[in-house]
């Protein structure tokens, strides 16, 4: 660009640092001789003046306030507003993290319960490193898929055993990440569409409990509402919650994939005095989980665990867990397979995974991703010889029905999505969920932000955004030539970066 | 709620009982400020506007979330305060022995302390500051 078209941004400084004392006193004078409501920009200039002086000679924080003024203000304004900017005027369709505003939109429209089809061509990449599913030469008729089954405990044979009829579960959020109207319009609307929700590990699930749905407690590190004063297990309280009747399943929550090998953290900022109750914590500081349940220090002390709670609840139990090494991972195996005890379910996180509240560099830096951690995890239980004794559920950016298949293609049996439920309720992923001003009211305890989230309304689209989801997923699997769940495999993938010959052995 | 946020929360309080009895009797027209804002050729008008301007700011002072907002309007009306006593009022207004001066006084030490103190709730520049 050539030099006259330019902006000076040092001259423009140098003017404003000396225009802003000089209408100070431009105004003053007008106020003393034409009229006293000049006054209203004397003090205005008065005012910023006194704020200049302060960035430049006071402050020593910032570089460039210092060397500019107020006028270097205005990046700062700019940049706090760039969120939105993009999102609003700036960002493709397809350039948006985590999820771009194609991935939302076919959300918003499958909670509509509108036409979500396209045409042009789309506007996704279509280079090497994507993954799409391979249909079949020879698709079978939809009316020939068959109705999804999945029962979990029936390996253990008992009695209360828990039949998943639909291919999607409400990802573990709790009521203090969520508001009072997101957890029972998510409920209202799982209840609806007959699937189970998951309560995250926010303790007692008071509004989960509100709308009749079934529900998967999850029993976090913290183990908040089933814990004794110590952390360690009250098996009184497990009990008296494992005989609700709306509470099928029990989770225990091993590690997540926004933060694996950290607590769970729950911002002061969103403990209100009733979520203070209901975990049994303070107000005033945030409240970090332990990064391990305290009865857990050894692959067999875990299985005990494990094996302790499913005997006391009496309900199919599962274990939640971001993968991290294999070898851990296969000892644990082993030691289920030594005890003879497993869980009724491993529910693998993807590390893309995260509603939760995390440190920077546990969202981005650590675990691993779903589709690199699935192979391998259906990998060591083939090699164990154990895939036959539990289910296998995953999570991690599955809020479409394509992304779904893949993940089931990998070998899991059902997939959990919490972000997908989040945009059906109406979210706008305005990246705010840590600090209680979600402006839909969905991750916030603000009264008046939740005032717009209406219960009914999006509870409807909860369960639109199923129905639409099972609608595709039979279409899939029609197209992949698969009439049930138990056909799909990694021969229905394309998936050039995966290693894919680890699921096969 | 610990002294320095009770100390503070007293200043607010203090600023805006004045400042909310200053904005109101302008509302009433009272003599005194009639004749104040006469002087300074800002009859009718100019008396409602600073009054609207002071009881917004009481009422912001009265809360935290927009307590340095409203500490910043209080104070710049306490120099728009200044400036009419200093170019044309002078220290007594209708032999009141300096009442006005002392409660633009206090009024102005109390809104600069918490102006200081919640700078960094302001909008926009707050994070800078």
């Amino acid at each position: 660009m050539g030099k006259s078209l330019a902006v000076n941004l040092e001259a423009i400084a140098k003017l404003t640092n000396v225009g802003i004392p000089l209408a100070f006193l431009f105004f003053l004078a007008l106020g003393a001789r034409v009229s006293f409501y000049f006054h209203f920009a004397t003090v205005t200039f008065f005012l910023l003046s006194l704020i200049n002086f302060y960035y430049r000679h006071v402050q020593t924080e910032h570089t460039l306030l210092t060397n500019f003024g107020l006028v270097a203000q205005a990046r700062y304004v700019i940049e706090s507003i760039g969120p939105e900017l993009r999102q609003y005027l700036f960002s493709t369709d397809v350039s948006e993290k985590p999820f771009n505003r194609i991935e939302r939109s076919e959300v918003y429209r499958k909670a509509k319960g509108i036409d979500s089809s396209s045409s042009f061509g789309s506007q996704l990449g279509f280079d090497r490193s994507e993954n799409k599913l391979r249909h079949s030469m020879y698709p079978v008729d939809k009316s020939e898929v068959e109705p999804f089954r999945v029962v979990l405990g029936e390996e253990r044979g008992i009695a209360n055993t828990y039949t998943l009829t639909k291919p999607v579960i409400i990802s573990a959020m709790s009521y203090g990440a969520l508001g009072e109207n997101a957890v029972r319009a998510l409920a209202r609307g799982a209840k609806r569409a007959g699937i189970p929700m998951n309560t995250g590990e926010g303790g007692y699930p008071k509004y989960h409990l509100l709308e009749g749905c079934d529900l998967i407690f999850q029993m976090g590190t913290a183990k908040f509402g089933v814990r004794h004063e110590d952390g360690s297990l009250d098996e009184n309280k497990l009990r008296e919650l494992a005989g609700h009747p709306s509470i099928r399943v029990i989770e225990v929550k091993l590690s997540q994939g926004a933060k694996p090998g950290k607590g769970g953290l729950l911002p002061k900022e969103k403990i209100t005095p009733e979520i203070s109750e209901l975990r049994g914590v303070p107000l005033d500081r945030d409240v970090i989980s332990p990064p391990f349940h305290k009865e857990c220090t050894s692959p067999a002390a875990l299985v005990e665990f494990i094996a302790r709670v499913q005997d006391i609840s009496e309900l199919p139990v599962g274990i939640k867990m971001c993968f991290g090494r294999e070898e851990e991972f296969r000892t644990m195996i082993r030691a289920m397979k030594a005890r003879d005890r497993f869980p009724d379910y491993i529910s693998i996180d993807g590390a893309e995974g995260g509603t939760g509240a995390a440190p920077k560099s546990f969202m981005d830096d650590l675990g691993v991703a779903l589709f690199d951690a699935l192979p391998i995890v259906t990998g060591v239980l083939r090699e164990e010889g154990v895939r036959n004794r539990l289910k296998l559920l995953c999570a991690g950016k599955l809020i479409s029905p394509a992304r779904q298949i893949m993940a089931m293609s990998l070998g899991a049996d059902a997939c959990y999505t919490a972000r997908g439920f989040m945009l059906a309720l109406g979210c706008i992923q305005a990246l705010q969920c840590n600090r209680n001003t979600c402006p839909v009211g969905i991750t916030t305890q603000n009264k008046h932000l939740q005032v717009g989230l209406d219960i009914a309304a999006k509870s409807v689209r909860v369960a639109n955004y199923v129905d639409q989801l099972v609608h595709d997923h039979e279409e899939l699997m029609a197209s992949l030539g698969c009439r049930a769940t138990r056909d799909l495999g990694p021969h229905n993938l394309h998936a050039p970066l995966l290693d894919l010959a680890r699921y096969a052995a | 709620m610990n002294s320095y946020e009770k100390t503070l929360r007293m200043l607010q309080y203090s600023a805006a009982l004045i400042l909310a009895w200053a904005g109101l009797t302008k509302f009433a027209a009272t003599e005194g400020n009639v004749f104040i804002f006469a002087a300074l050729g800002m009859e009718p008008f100019g008396r409602i506007l600073i009054g609207v301007i002071e009881v917004c700011a009481a009422m912001m002072l009265t809360g935290v979330r927009f307590a340095a907002l409203g500490a910043l309007l209080g104070f710049g009306t306490m120099c728009g305060a200044v400036i009419a006593h200093v170019s044309i009022l002078g220290p007594t207004v209708r032999g009141d022995q300096g009442l006005h001066l002392v409660l633009l006084a206090c009024v102005s030490c109390a809104t600069a302390v918490v102006l200081v103190a919640r700078r960094r709730s302001l909008p926009l520049i707050g994070p800078t500051l």
